[in-house]
């Protein structure tokens, strides 16, 4: 029969809880108790075996459901900014001053940005825009990202009458994002950038392509004047052999 | 790491989004797993995963940041998944040796047979039991923590893991593994 304070000497040192002292104090005892030893022997197996099972892997979509259903829940029970208050690094661009330079068509951006088809193609009145631009944050339908060679997050931010496709990636190479957007209406409008250094971006028809190194967070604004839906399809390449795919859809007003 | 938790949860709570998917990312997996080893059921593991941040977000404001924020959400987790243990007994209509055998494709393609019989043993002894083993032995919490998480005493905690590794003990003395 093992008494009580062997018996918590052996738990506390598989748990390892015990003092130098008291794991000095286990040692005699197990070396004086083959009673003693063998339950210490056996339970030690039942933590190695223990160990032995190895964790699981969530499910990769798993983290982007979470997020999508805490943005689904995020009216009834965050602070929403005060009106008239832009509460997004992005969003502090659009100051009148910015708002008119982007309303001609300007590509905020740096490193090479070649367009061909857009520029000086605004239409807009982006003047409006400003401090109104997290009003259907809520319902912004997001992708995440996370493969080893790039992580982070695609967003679609309805800003009537732009869509915002907020890309927040860190790769570890030169990836290249391949957007391909669908919607009756949709044109390319601009680009800001807000972190990092785009190698370059190029637009062309439906078909935007980033290419991405380090961390960068950018985002095209894409004109949608009937506020109609819109499908994007993400394709990510290292050295032209396709990584992943992905869509995002926006479902429209 | 954790010591970091209290500050995401103080920017969560200002309304920073990005702080609490800081907090997912961080926390998504030790509580699949434990959802895991508690419900043997990876949908299930994953929906109850879903189910904890959730809920966590909801009553982020009843926290005590007194306490650590891993403590308040690995209860939030076994509670959840105690939850679904409770609510499958009334809908379970198979046999429990049907049930034993019944896995996934992936279970069947993720796991070695060593594994899937600690998995068994770990299922087959009560859920009060396994919840200690769980926070110990797989998610590394101390006397202290468990105590903190389970809300009871710490010689509460060693006396249910002495009986919860007894009864493993002879579970897995059963299935040969010892």
């Amino acid at each position: 029969m093992i008494d009580e304070r062997h018996l918590e000497l052996i738990h506390g040192e598989i748990d390892g809880e015990n003092s130098a002292e008291a794991s000095r104090e286990l040692h005699q005892a197990l070396d004086s108790s083959t009673e003693c030893r063998a339950l210490y022997e056996d339970l030690r197996r039942v933590s190695d075996l223990l160990q032995t099972a190895k964790p699981v892997e969530p499910p990769r979509q798993l983290r982007a459901r979470i997020v999508d259903a805490l943005v689904d829940a995020l009216p009834q029970s965050q602070p929403r900014p005060a009106p008239g208050r832009v509460g997004r690094g992005w969003l502090s661009m659009l100051t009148p001053g910015y708002a008119g330079a982007f309303a001609m068509g300007l590509l905020v951006a740096f490193g090479a940005v070649s367009m061909q088809r857009w520029a000086g193609d605004a239409d807009l009145d982006i003047s409006q825009l400003a401090g109104t631009m997290t009003q259907h944050e809520a319902a912004s339908p997001r992708l995440l990202i996370d493969l080893d060679e790039i992580s982070g997050s695609v967003v679609i931010r309805d800003q009537d009458p732009l869509l915002m496709v907020e890309f927040d990636l860190n790769s570890t190479g030169i990836v290249d994002v391949v957007v391909t957007f669908d919607g009756a209406d949709a044109r390319f409008n601009g680009l800001a950038q807000r972190q990092g250094e785009a190698l370059a971006v190029t637009a062309e028809g439906s078909r935007v392509l980033i290419k991405n190194q380090g961390e960068q967070q950018l985002a095209l604004f894409l004109s949608n004047p009937r506020n109609g839906a819109m499908s994007l399809d993400l394709g990510f390449y290292i050295d032209g052999q396709l990584i992943h795919e992905a869509g995002l859809d926006y479902v429209g007003q | 790491m954790r010591d970091a938790d209290s500050e995401l949860v103080t920017q969560c709570r200002s309304g920073n989004r990005r702080a609490f998917e800081t907090l997912v990312q961080r926390y998504e997996r030790p509580i699949f797993n434990a959802a895991y080893r508690m419900v043997d059921s990876l949908d299930d593991a994953r929906d109850v995963t879903q189910t904890v941040f959730l809920k966590a977000f909801e009553k982020l404001d009843s926290f005590d940041p007194h306490y650590r924020f891993y403590s308040w959400i690995y209860r939030i987790a076994l509670n959840e998944s105690i939850n679904l243990l409770n609510g499958r007994k009334h809908v379970t209509s198979i046999s429990e040796e049907q049930a034993s055998d019944w896995k996934t494709p992936e279970e069947n393609l993720g796991t070695s047979q060593v594994c899937d019989r600690v998995q068994d043993a770990l299922k087959s002894i009560s859920s009060e039991y396994r919840s200690v083993i769980i926070l110990k032995h797989f998610l590394g919490c101390s006397y202290s923590d468990i105590s903190q998480i389970l809300q009871v005493e710490e010689k509460t905690v060693k006396s249910r893991l002495f009986t919860a590794r007894q009864r493993l003990r002879e579970a897995l003395l059963d299935s040969e593994l010892i």
